[in-house]
């Protein structure tokens, strides 16, 4: 086991490598850099500019000494919020993300299981149907769609009942996560359902359910401690990539809801072409993705021992 | 059964604990102002500050020698009087001027934080604003070290500048943030973290920076080491919201949980519906159409440039693409909020308004084909910025050039700095361009088409346009400058250098318990200096 999880993180730290790699270089050959603004400046000051950002360097000088500073932890300072350093801007923006991201995940997978392991107990029948529907519009409608419809919801609410009975926008509190969390969730929360329902149908015509039928078991003691618990492994496989979605993404819904989250300060960075923002937070959700991925790998060993990676 | 009904009332019990939980009392808002703004200000050192965000927070904030008064008029700040000869300027401090730790703001401040600008390892954008000042180019170029700049402190209280030529306008540059004073002591001791947090930084304005939640919230709160502060009658300036959604915004408005909040398109239409009185604002930026006047491009023919120009109606481009009222037709480079000798410039030295005439502009475009030997209109690359507005109006002017001249505009939508990069690299015939102020003088506009400005894309290059610019730099007399700019926007309007669309208004909703807010076309934009809660 323990040279089956060092085998994965020098795996890992290879795969970070060659991500930040191919991010430095494309990020390089868009037009463009980060100190260009509308008001133009003389040659000499921009030789000048350039020269200290160390961006007149040529390009695989800059490359080395980035992999150097980021060996030691040092990401650099932003280029356009000029006295923040990108490990700042990480360790303050994350966890407003991670929370949102959490919270929106406990919704999808709890609605996730409940939903899908409906329509399988009762499949083709009406709320089979009912579910379905609803599920088809989480997968197909975009996500700032629902993230608008979220927040007129709650201007309605608020008006309806004549105070502020959640927040429109901001963050702090946990009325403030209540419906961007949800928004947040709805689209996981779909596919997961979809997911579950073909799961549990799976399992349904399984030998040991049969034999748990044929011993005269009732039928929520199937459903609890047989179906269920296999019905939601493939669950737990997706569970990793839609962490770090979730937790690292999300930009409309921190749009919308004024969120100080990890996703607006990604977009801004790009748009603002800010390299070292650009680089410092590729690598870490890469980092971040790549980790989830391996405790899941790892937990659905410990959940499931038919399918115990070996070495 | 009895399980499910138990769930069912803790359910229901947690729901209205949450509800009630919610129920906030009407807080007493008292002297407070709540705003939200679009963006985070990206930086509060004012050595490298650019952006509108940031100068609105530092005009509250921070002081420098002069500032702007309810009627956009130069009066005195930390100086409180000063000796302008033709080439010197002496400043005397006041003394009872503070910094936010109890500490007197003194010329050395000025002396250190001007050299600091002008340095080149600061890198700040705006050093070039400095040049008016003797030896200010030469540092910013590494030819001297800054201690050579001519900017003594006589004493604590007294600053001494010498200029490199007579600058008319120098006493407007010291009211810009990138002007402010510096501690020496203290940015030495915050080193690299100077300004990251609202605890690294010092303030001699108005408000102090309490609180600072990076792209979440700010809250400013009255300043009592400041001189003046009997004449602050806002306590709290409180940004709880940043958001760049619009929309958001203006439902904060409405639900009432900001005083101020712009409007745009999208929102404009639901303010009128609701009824609410809304100001209007020119707020000084003007957008025009950039030539390249390089060789091989078809811009380059005069003929072209008049064609376009005499089927373009600034008029009808207000009224009907972007029909935000507050917008001004374009007419001349030099926009309407600058001020001339003694009133407004463009009332002392008006300018025709643009008469469309389809006839002449085919004539000019018959002109142009022949001496470009073409048989037919060509195509034109145009550079635009990606956002609704510019949307609209690249498919308005698409339009027109295809139904009256025949021509095929290629729209060229790039993000901001992609954008950028294609105007530096020349890389289009014609940019949609905009230039704001950046102090309130003329001449922030009338140099923009120099052979020097690298500003000037299109590279257009008059030696009669150079001249009357150095001529105008060179002399203190209102009447005789505001003159030799009659001239330029005469000469920009008769070579079609570039083709006003049209000056920028802003259109606004400020709540009615707070009086005195005050907008500013240069600078600090809206202040609330002098605002005043009316219950």
């Amino acid at each position: 086991m323990l040279r089956y999880v060092l085998k994965r993180i020098l795996a890992s730290l290879l795969t970070i490598f060659f991500v930040a790699t191919a991010t430095f270089f494309v990020m390089h050959m868009v037009p463009g850099d980060p100190l260009a603004d509308t008001k133009a400046t003389t040659p000499e000051i921009r030789a000048q500019l350039m020269e200290s950002y160390g961006l007149d360097k040529p390009l695989w000088e800059q490359y080395k000494i980035y992999l150097k500073n980021m060996a030691q932890g040092d990401f650099g300072v932003s280029y356009t919020q000029k006295n923040r350093s990108v490990n700042n801007i990480l360790k303050e923006h994350f966890p407003v993300s991670a929370i949102l991201g959490v919270l929106a995940l406990i919704f999808a997978t709890l609605g996730g299981v409940l939903w899908g392991a409906l329509t399988a107990l009762y499949r083709n029948k009406w709320p089979d149907y009912v579910i379905m529907f609803f599920v088809i519009l989480g997968i197909s409608v975009p996500n700032f769609v629902f993230a608008g419809l979220g927040q007129l919801l709650i201007l309605k609410v608020n008006a309806f009942f004549g105070y502020e009975v959640m927040p429109v926008l901001g963050w702090g509190t946990f009325l403030h996560m209540l419906m961007p969390a949800l928004v947040l969730g709805l689209g996981t929360m779909a596919f997961l359902s979809r997911l579950m329902r073909s799961s549990m149908l799976e399992v349904v015509n399984t030998e040991y359910v049969r034999t748990a039928r044929s011993k005269g078991l009732g039928q929520f003691r199937i459903f609890w401690a047989h179906q269920l618990r296999n019905a939601v492994l493939p669950i737990v496989t997706v569970l990793g990539p839609q962490i770090a979605a979730i937790t690292t993404g999300g930009f409309v819904v921190e749009y919308v809801f004024g969120i100080p989250g990890l996703g607006r300060s990604f977009v801004t960075a790009v748009h603002q072409l800010d390299y070292t923002v650009i680089m410092g937070l590729t690598v870490f959700y890469s980092a971040f993705l790549i980790l989830m991925i391996m405790v899941v790998d790892i937990v659905y060993g410990f959940i499931d021992p038919r399918i115990r990676v070996e070495a | 059964m009895g399980k499910v009904l138990n769930s069912v009332f803790h359910g229901a019990l947690l729901a209205a604990l949450i509800v009630f939980g919610a129920c906030k009392q009407d807080v007493k808002l008292g002297k407070t102002v709540r705003l939200a703004f679009a963006e985070e200000p990206p930086t509060l050192n004012h050595l490298l500050v650019t952006d509108q965000v940031s100068n609105r927070v530092l005009g509250h904030v921070m002081e420098g020698l002069t500032r702007y008064d309810h009627k956009n008029r130069i009066i005195p700040a930390v100086a409180e009087k000063w000796d302008l000869e033709e080439k010197k300027a002496t400043f005397y401090l006041r003394k009872d001027a503070k910094w936010s730790d109890g500490k007197a703001v003194t010329a050395h401040d000025f002396v250190f934080s001007w050299r600091k600008v002008l340095e080149p390892k600061t890198a700040s954008q705006y050093s070039f604003i400095f040049y008016p000042i003797k030896n200010a180019q030469k540092i910013n170029t590494g030819k001297l070290s800054s201690d050579q700049l001519a900017v003594k402190a006589l004493d604590d209280y007294t600053l001494e500048v010498h200029l490199e030529q007579p600058c008319p306008y120098f006493l407007a540059l010291t009211a810009f943030s990138t002007f402010l004073p510096l501690r020496e002591d203290f940015y030495k001791d915050r080193g690299s973290r100077y300004a990251a947090e609202a605890s690294d930084l010092l303030f001699n304005g108005p408000f102090k920076l309490t609180e600072w939640k990076h792209m979440a919230s700010l809250k400013m709160e009255k300043n009592e080491s400041y001189w003046n502060k009997a004449a602050v009658n806002i306590d709290v300036i409180d940004v709880p919201y940043i958001t760049p959604d619009n929309r958001s915004r203006f439902n904060l408005f409405k639900d009432n949980k900001i005083d101020f909040v712009e409007l745009n398109t999208e929102t404009i239409d639901e303010a009128v519906k609701g009824k609410h009185r809304f100001k209007k604002f020119a707020e000084g930026t003007l957008f025009y159409m950039q030539f390249n006047f390089a060789k091989g491009r078809v811009t380059a023919n005069k003929n072209l440039r008049k064609a376009i120009k005499l089927v373009f109606d600034p008029v009808t481009f207000v009224n009907r693409v972007e029909s935000v009222p507050g917008n001004l037709p374009g007419i001349s480079i030099i926009p309407t909020t600058l001020k001339g000798v003694s009133g407004r410039f463009r009332e002392e030295f008006p300018m025709p308004v643009p008469k469309p005439d389809l006839a002449l502009a085919k004539k000019h475009m018959a002109l142009a084909l022949k001496e470009l030997g073409l048989s037919k209109a060509p195509s034109i690359h145009w550079l635009t910025g990606d956002n609704p507005t510019s949307d609209k109006q690249s498919q308005f002017i698409q339009g027109l050039l295809k139904k009256t001249l025949g021509i095929e505009l290629k729209i060229d939508k790039q993000i901001f700095k992609q954008r950028i990069a294609k105007m530096h690299a020349k890389d289009f015939d014609i940019v949609a361009a905009g230039w704001g102020p950046d102090y309130d003088d003329v001449m922030t506009f009338a140099d923009l088409f120099t052979s020097w400005n690298e500003n000037n894309h299109g590279r257009y290059k008059n030696a009669e346009y150079d001249q009357i610019i150095r001529e105008a730099s060179a002399t203190l007399d209102a009447k005789k400058r505001m003159v030799l700019f009659d001239r330029i926007q005469k000469i920009v309007d008769r070579d079609i250098v570039a083709l006003p669309m049209y000056e920028r208004g802003k259109v606004y909703l400020t709540s009615p318990r707070i009086k005195g807010i005050v907008r500013n076309p240069v600078g600090s934009d809206p202040s609330f200096i002098f605002a005043k809660i009316v219950e």
